[in-house]
């Protein structure tokens, strides 16, 4: 426990770990931006008036799909940010994974609720 | 006084650093950057908040002409795109025009992101085609 508490009062944190909460962040990122264009794309397509896009396109007008940025994007980049600060690794794989939840949880039911 | 050995044994620490580190406020400053970038980058380029205004000009008017039908709005909106720094390989994004004047054969509204619609537009063109699918 004492030495829990002294670690946390080092001055730096490990390269690797700050590498890899950038890295984290990037992958985060390039996941949503790719979900994004996929539905704007797809919305802006002969098949948008179809009914499988119908909920998709409706709810992507209305703005919905910018709280999955907030949510999914900002869930990866809180955790990232509490691993350097308090230097674990962990909360940067759990900020990750939770990320990466919400994106698939946002785009799974988001249309039925908008 | 235990509190001072902690300060002290972690001046040490700090004095005995090895190499491959990053100061800590230095790190957290970098990657508060690195991760509001990456929000904006998300949120421009993905959710297609770029919108034209009247001030804005399109010099590649006569190309668009020229490609009718349904790729117009994605072409104009490439081509509006090409004045921003980061082409993104190739992609035509669709954007939200607040006034556009064309002079086509075909013309064919595609939904418009966050309800942001063409405001005024002009156009003298044949059959008009709507996707009003909202």
């Amino acid at each position: 426990m004492a030495s829990d508490r002294a670690d946390t009062t080092t001055c730096s944190v490990s390269l690797t770990l700050f590498v890899a909460a950038l890295l984290a962040s990037l992958i985060s990122a390039g996941l949503v931006w790719i979900a994004l264009v996929l539905t704007g794309l797809g919305c802006t397509s002969d098949t948008s008036h179809l009914a499988s896009w119908y909920p998709v396109c409706k709810a992507y007008e209305r703005g919905a799909y910018l709280a999955l940025v907030i949510v999914a994007f900002g869930t990866q980049v809180v955790g990232a940010a509490h691993a350097l600060i308090r230097k674990r690794a962990i909360s940067l794989l759990v900020g990750l994974t939770m990320s990466l939840v919400l994106l698939a949880a946002h785009f799974l039911f988001v249309p039925f609720i908008y | 006084m235990a509190s001072a050995e902690r300060a002290n044994t972690a001046q040490r620490r700090c004095e005995q650093q090895q190499p491959r580190t990053v100061p800590q406020p230095v790190a957290v400053a970098v990657f508060t950057v690195f991760a509001s970038l990456l929000f904006h980058f998300v949120i421009l380029w993905a959710y297609a908040l770029i919108t034209v205004g009247e001030h804005r000009t399109i010099s590649v008017v006569d190309d668009v002409e020229n490609k009718i039908g349904i790729f117009s709005i994605l072409v104009l909106a490439k081509a509006c795109l090409g004045d921003f720094p980061l082409p993104i390989l190739g992609i035509p994004l669709t954007i939200s025009l607040s006034g556009a004047w064309l002079t086509l054969r075909e013309l064919r509204l595609q939904p418009a992101l966050l309800g942001l619609g063409i405001g005024t537009l002009s156009a003298t063109f044949g059959p008009l085609v709507v996707h009003n699918i909202f």
